[in-house]
């Protein structure tokens, strides 16, 4: 009687749980494409995309991604013209490093007839240090991930995934975090003014809630910068592309293996350095980050053209659009304006969906746009016109420059206290 | 495998539990504890494969070995075979766990460049090594009997209690595993295990990983070189005391409750240790099995032949004080700080409650040697044992001497006091509360004590178990309660957070 009492009543509280987490469905696991009025915005999913987009690739089968950092997943749109007659999913992942972003191309090539790809590129994916932490699976949701991938890092299918993916349902459905995501779901419906997750994996919503400063939110990634990306809190190791012994860091061999799989199976390929606000340059400059950056796509470059080259195939379009141009310039709101908002940028980092379209139109439609198409034969006078905007910039706009370079010694200092 | 997992809770241990019981009634027990044994493998196996030939190859050296110690007729060769054994444990022990930490005391003495790859520390290395000392070292003195390779596999292996104990002896596991009794199916062990299961488990998920947000940060810090502050570091550190007694004793819990569906009965390891009022009495409640390895291997023989010596020596009081219990106190416990890491912070820590312990000897001594009845309330002592207590479970959860340090300097710069925030004193009332419920609430033991779910022990019966008014039956409103308890714990089993214990 005790026992069959005891199961009888477990089983009604988990079914109720489970239920309620099931219809609500905060992550659109279970119906992505047929949510309904009470739970169509899916706002718990920050930090959850490891873990939340394997499963959806996995049921969609897309033929088209978008890979990337946040970047890609806040600026490119999914319902572009480019991706009408395609099955596209943005697998697009919060922080995600060349590492990540390997493995969820792997993930993706195994699970469904892929066929197009485009890669937005960011230096930060290619920090060492970011290299090590993803290895090392110290990462929020890195080890999930990693379990729920369908192949291994040696392309070798990964049949634990199955049961894993299993195994994760639980945590969906009855859990403290799932619960209190639907909840908050269903709090958010209507009044929510932050992101969501769409069903094709993008970031959607609006940008800044009424009565926020974009100028104040372009300090606050300026120190974010300064403090996680360009130095470390949590390691003495700062911002590099390379390992200790002056070897190109092991993202670059995360890359290449991406672009060999790429090259070996067909699959049509864009590679895109996406737009950052010229701020975000200045930043890298203030930590003498600037040359390590045009070495960062000097070899994007050269090992997409030595790839290719193995393959005696043609190399995967490249296109620039992260330098001193119109685009990247936007005049940036005073931070006690808490009414303006920018056209292209929402933060030194992430640009809007008008500049994703922008490169979407140009690299996709043939429109006129910033990009540059870069090759190695181009390679160096690009780099010197792309030098001159930048002088050129910095002698037209001396007061905008003095007043990052203000900020980023602020946040330095701060940094320095903390540590 | 972890016990807090939806694995092993709702697949693993169902599937062993119907196939052992069915594969007894059908295929005889020795198909049943075949099985048995599989399943511990693979419970073990699950962290991973690699070492499960470690695992099997120590069994069947130990095994060999016992049974030339058993067969032995020749003192000196049986005496042979135990050093050649507990040497050849000791040496795995040593390289798995402790080469990187000696090389390193060597290349810093010596200047050397001894180079020590990194060395993966199997899992429950430490607990089916001493287990296996223990039985060769009883297989000496002939109190163990021969009971066939399968069930001394199953010893070792027994799931519930392979990865971090209870530290069980060969004498009380290999009866129970001959008694027929525990091929059948009970409901009644059924009903009685899963609620020491579930009791373990809110413990662990609901209580123990919920403090881990408190504990974290602080030391964390710490190792950065920061000052976390003197609140929040004495905060950590009351939490962390609290999280794991709570994680540990949810561990054995779970590991009684999952050996109890089968009824098999293991020892009691947790007995209400923050209610002792001493540091000698906390360690008689701490992980009991382990303290009752370590006196009858450790510390009494090295007290017997140092107490011979000093009898030799002088017929002093204080000298036989000294060399029978101070020394062997200190040495046993930076052994036990040892055996729970291979760090310089686990040495500190043997050697913190060694001299506590040893000063609470003397302190007993002296109250002897004035003969005066001198007491203090017990509330009074047992506050001071927890302070000291949470004192030294610093050097347990720094990671290096860097966090000791910071650790303790935050502990004692009261400057920082003023830095006091509305949030962090929510925090502290919720560690307050949970230090009293431990001192309130009956324990495990207490609330089935009249089930005696777990094996009679001689340090158990001194601690006088009382009759409470809060305990367990086989009714409905239990019934209720328990499903209550653990679906909460299900709600709240989102991370896989290991057991503290897992890394010893």
């Amino acid at each position: 009687m005790y026992l069959r009492a005891q199961v009888l009543l477990l089983a009604i509280l988990l079914a109720i749980l489970a239920g309620f987490n099931y219809v609500v469905d905060p992550y659109g696991i279970y119906s992505p494409d047929h949510s309904y009025q009470f739970n169509h915005n899916k706002t718990e999913f920050f930090m959850k995309e490891p873990v939340i987009k394997p499963y959806r690739v996995s049921d969609m089968r897309p033929d088209t991604v978008i890979l990337g950092a946040s970047r890609a997943g806040f600026g490119y749109d999914e319902n572009h013209a480019y991706f009408d007659d395609k099955k596209v999913y943005n697998f697009s992942m919060a922080g995600a490093s060349m590492y990540m972003i390997y493995r969820a191309f792997q993930h993706t090539l195994h699970e469904s007839e892929l066929r197009h790809v485009a890669l937005d590129l960011s230096m930060t994916a290619f920090d060492e240090h970011h290299a090590l932490v993803a290895r090392d699976k110290k990462n929020a949701g890195i080890d999930v991930f990693e379990e729920l991938i369908s192949v291994r890092e040696d392309g070798s299918k990964n049949w634990l995934s199955i049961f894993r993916k299993l195994a994760q349902i639980p945590q969906f459905l009855l859990s403290y975090q799932a619960t209190k995501d639907s909840i908050k779901t269903l709090q958010h419906q209507g009044s929510h003014q932050g992101w969501y997750l769409n069903n094709k994996g993008g970031w959607r919503g609006s940008t800044l809630p009424p009565g926020i400063s974009q100028g104040k939110r372009f300090v606050r990634i300026l120190h974010l910068l300064a403090n996680d990306y360009f130095s470390h809190s949590s390691s003495s190791q700062s911002f590099s592309i390379y390992r200790e012994n002056g070897e190109l860091s092991r993202s670059f061999g995360y890359f290449e293996n991406l672009l060999d799989d790429a090259y070996k199976n067909d699959i049509d390929m864009t590679l895109i350095f996406s737009p950052s606000h010229v701020f975000f340059y200045e930043a890298v400059d203030y930590h003498e980050l600037s040359k390590m950056y045009v070495e960062w796509k000097r070899q994007i470059i050269l090992i997409n053209t030595n790839i290719a080259a193995q393959y005696r195939k043609e190399a995967f379009p490249v296109w620039d659009f992260a330098y001193y141009s119109w685009l990247n310039a936007e005049m940036v709101p005073e931070k006690s304006n808490q009414i303006a908002r920018m056209r292209w940028h929402y933060d030194p980092l992430h640009f809007n969906r008008a500049a994703g379209n922008h490169v979407l139109d140009q690299v996709y439609l043939n429109k006129e746009g910033t990009g540059v198409l870069l090759s190695a034969s181009n390679l160096d006078a690009e780099m010197s016109i792309q030098a001159q905007k930048k002088k050129d910039y910095r002698e037209e706009n001396k007061a905008v420059i003095e007043n990052v370079k203000d900020i980023m010694s602020r946040a330095a200092a701060r940094f320095a206290k903390q540590n | 495998m972890l016990f807090n997992s939806y694995l092993y809770i709702f697949i693993f241990l169902p599937i062993t539990l119907s196939v052992f019981f069915f594969a007894a009634r059908r295929a005889g027990e020795t198909t049943a504890i075949c099985w048995l044994i599989a399943m511990s493998f693979v419970f073990y196996a699950w962290w991973n494969p690699a070492y499960v030939p470690l695992l099997a190859g120590s069994i069947i050296f130990n095994y060999w070995c016992g049974r030339s110690l058993q067969n032995a007729d020749n003192r000196h060769i049986a005496g042979a075979v135990l050093v050649f054994g507990i040497t050849c444990n000791l040496l795995l022990l040593g390289y798995f766990k402790y080469a990187g930490f000696f090389a390193g005391i060597v290349n810093a003495l010596s200047g050397a460049e001894f180079l020590v790859g990194e060395i993966i520390l199997p899992l429950a290395i430490s607990f089916f090594t001493f287990q296996q000392i223990a039985y060769l070292v009883d297989g000496y003195k002939k109190v163990v009997m021969s009971s066939g390779f399968l069930r001394y596999c199953l010893f070792i292996t027994f799931f519930p209690q392979l990865i971090a104990g209870p530290i069980v002896h060969h004498k009380e596991m290999m009866p129970q595993f001959q008694e027929s009794r525990i091929f059948c199916f009970l409901s009644s062990n059924l009903a009685l295990g899963s609620a020491i299961f579930i009791v373990g488990l809110f413990k662990k998920v609901v209580i123990g990983d919920s403090l881990d947000g408190l504990v974290t940060p602080a030391f964390s810090a710490a190792e950065l070189g920061e000052n976390p502050g003197f609140y929040s570091s004495w905060l950590a550190a009351f939490a962390f005391s609290l999280q794991v007694y709570f994680d540990f004793s949810g561990y054995t819990d779970m590991a009684i409750g999952s050996a109890l569906m089968i009824g098999i009965q293991l020892p009691v390891n947790f007995f209400s240790p923050y209610k002792a009022a001493s540091i000698s009495e906390l360690w008689r409640r701490w992980h009991m099995t382990l303290t009752r390895f370590i006196t009858e291997y450790i510390f009494t023989p090295i007290s017997h032949k140092l107490a011979r010596l000093s009898l030799k020596l002088a017929s002093n009081t204080w000298l036989l004080l000294i060399l029978a219990s101070v020394i062997p106190l200190i040495i046993t416990f930076v052994l036990v700080g040892l055996w729970h890491g291979a760090g310089w912070n686990f040495v500190l820590f043997g050697l913190y409650q060694g001299l506590l312990l040893s000063l609470h000897a003397l302190w007993q001594q002296m109250k002897r040697a004035k003969r005066r009845k001198f007491t203090i309330p017990k509330s009074l002592s047992v506050a001071l044992t927890l302070l000291a207590w949470v004192w030294g479970v610093v050097l347990f959860r720094a990671d290096s001497l860097t966090g000791i340090t910071a650790m303790y300097a935050a502990m004692l710069d009261i400057s920082s006091l003023s830095a006091l925030k509305g949030a962090s004193l929510y925090s502290a009332a919720v560690v307050v509360i949970l230090y009293g419920l431990t001192l309130i609430l009956p324990n495990t033991e207490q609330l089935f004590h009249q089930h005696r779910p777990r094996l009679s022990d001689k340090s158990l019966e001194k601690l006088r178990i009382s009759a409470t008014r809060i305990y367990w039956k086989e009714s409905i409103p239990c019934a209720i309660f328990f499903a209550a308890m653990f679906f909460t714990a299900m709600v709240f089993m989102t991370r896989k957070i290991e057991f503290i214990y897992f890394q010893f």
